[in-house]
């Protein structure tokens, strides 16, 4: 319990302990407060954060591109075969499927892929790092392992989550274009309507990218620093890692989807 | 003599288990010390303790003269400059080259060395372990004698003043056992300072070290001279400190 030794050891520790809060949200919170201040007050060197950044946008966009166009494909077909059941009209299939891709799918499919490909990388790096004792050679030579490994990837995915989550819905709107236009004879002119997609949706949507961005690398890097053994604690690590973000993107989706809609957006 | 490193009854329970049960250990200053003591004592857990990294559930640790205060960061971060540790397991860092792993307690740590100073350093400790021409390979490509030198580099590297080796020499062939043996002699010679060393090579442990302390069942059952241990009455001591004629 390497994170738990140290965290007790912060101010923010007692405070947050202060109003009993669950240990799910206090150890990640406090992580999230260690690697923001780390970044703060000694910002890891750019090529590092260039090497991440790499790693998590450039490495994952294939994968998302993928991922988002076959989603794409599934949705646009999906609703054209069930409009088609009660309506002879497909023209607002595009409008609805713009409108979800921007403020809810893009969003939420793009950060449950990251959760498998990113999240699980760096809960099995920390993970392994951890039962092989690098984290301690870490202590000892007075570097700080939340610092050194976390704030590089924290960076990397708060910048490239929503670059991913903007070129993944770009690449779904395009490939249910096709479905659309080319399968169903959709025009591009109505599949194309935007009439029902705001800058609202655009804005909630990114802030959905933007939280799932921050909480993939802390829930990740807090299951990682927790793993004990060898590599079965390892594979636990990545496990948990993957699990809690995607609960953690689902119920944020949930969240954030439900306070615009009281919110007015 | 004073001491550079002290363990006061120190006890530790991990998953449920009492696994430090009072250990009391005196590391004399500038003295080189064996611990020993059969798998699973509690050996590599009172090397972690003395490097501060595990905090005891009571007992107290004095280093360099100093209480450890384990809720002190900054005093931790203090005491810590002042120990190289090569762990059991050499904990290397695979995502960097040879050079960079030794250069880590240099570059990464709070006082900033100008890079010239570093590079001085790190050359100077790889030619000392033979290595002059690997910084830049990376960690996978050493075979395990290797990877166990650039350990003892990078532990060795800072000139700490205390140095903590755990088994320095596990699984190596005798001939680069010797070999870092002979480094670790080497490096104390130079800069006199505190050396605890964990191995299970009783022979060549006798010709580095001058002080020893045996372990067992998470207690530190004797301290002294290798030949007042091998006249021990307790006949765990004369058996770990591998009297021949009362080898299991």
């Amino acid at each position: 319990m390497v994170l738990r030794t140290q965290a007790q050891t912060t101010p923010g520790h007692a405070r947050l302990a202060w109003f009993r809060l669950p240990a799910l949200v206090r150890e990640p919170l406090l992580l999230l407060g260690r690697v923001v201040r780390g970044i703060l007050h000694n910002p890891p060197p750019r090529d590092r954060v260039l090497t991440q950044m790499h790693n998590v946008g450039i490495r994952s966009l294939v994968f998302i591109s993928i991922t988002l166009g076959f989603l794409g494909l599934i949705l646009v077909y999906q609703g054209c075969v069930q409009t088609l059941k009660v309506l002879p009209d497909l023209s607002g299939v595009g409008q609805v499927f713009i409108y979800a891709m921007w403020r809810s799918f893009g969003p939420t499919i793009t950060a449950l892929m990251l959760a498998t490909r990113v999240g699980a990388g760096i809960a099995a790096e920390i993970g392994s790092m951890t039962v092989t004792d690098q984290i301690e050679a870490m202590k000892v030579a007075n570097a700080d392992p939340v610092e050194y490994i976390l704030g590089p990837r924290f960076i990397a995915c708060v910048v490239m989550t929503p670059v991913l989550w903007v070129v993944g819905a770009m690449v779904g709107i395009a490939a249910g274009y096709f479905m659309g236009h080319l399968h169903f004879g959709i025009s591009t002119r109505a599949f194309l309507d935007l009439s029902s997609t705001h800058v609202s949706d655009v804005v909630v949507g990114y802030i959905k990218a933007q939280t799932y961005g921050v909480v993939i690398p802390i829930l990740s890097a807090e299951s990682g620093f927790r793993a004990q053994g060898g590599s079965e604690g390892v594979g636990w690590a990545t496990t948990r890692a993957v699990v809690n973000s995607s609960f953690a993107v689902i119920t944020l989706d949930f969240l954030i989807s439900t306070s615009a809609f009281l919110l007015g957006y | 003599m004073e001491a550079a490193a002290e363990l006061q009854s120190i006890v530790k329970t991990l998953s449920g288990t009492r696994v430090l049960e009072g250990v009391s250990l005196s590391l004399a200053r500038g003295r080189v010390h064996a611990l020993v003591g059969p798998g699973g004592s509690g050996k590599t857990l009172i090397l972690k303790t003395l490097c501060t990294l595990l905090p005891p559930d009571d007992g107290k640790v004095v280093l360099f003269g100093e209480q450890v205060n384990f809720d002190d960061q900054d005093g931790l971060r203090h005491l810590r400059s002042r120990i190289g540790v090569q762990f059991q397991n050499l904990a290397l860092f695979d995502f960097l080259a040879v050079r960079d792993n030794v250069a880590f307690p240099l570059e990464a740590g709070t006082s900033v060395r100008p890079k010239v100073e570093v590079d001085g350093l790190v050359q100077s400790i790889l030619d000392d372990v033979r290595l002059h021409d690997s910084g830049t390979l990376e960690i996978q490509e050493l075979s395990g004698g290797m990877q166990r030198r650039v350990a003892v580099a990078r532990a060795a590297v800072s000139d700490a003043d205390l140095l903590v080796f755990d088994d320095p020499s596990g699984g190596l062939d005798p001939v680069t056992t010797s070999r870092i043996f002979a480094l670790i002699a080497g490096i104390h010679a130079s800069r006199g300072n505190t050396v605890i060393i964990v191995s299970h090579d009783i022979d060549r442990l006798a010709r580095v070290c001058s002080d020893f302390h045996v372990v067992d069942s998470g207690q530190v059952i004797f301290s002294g001279t290798l030949a007042d241990g091998r006249v021990h009455p307790d006949m765990r001591v004369r058996t770990f400190l591998d009297v021949p004629d009362e080898r299991p």
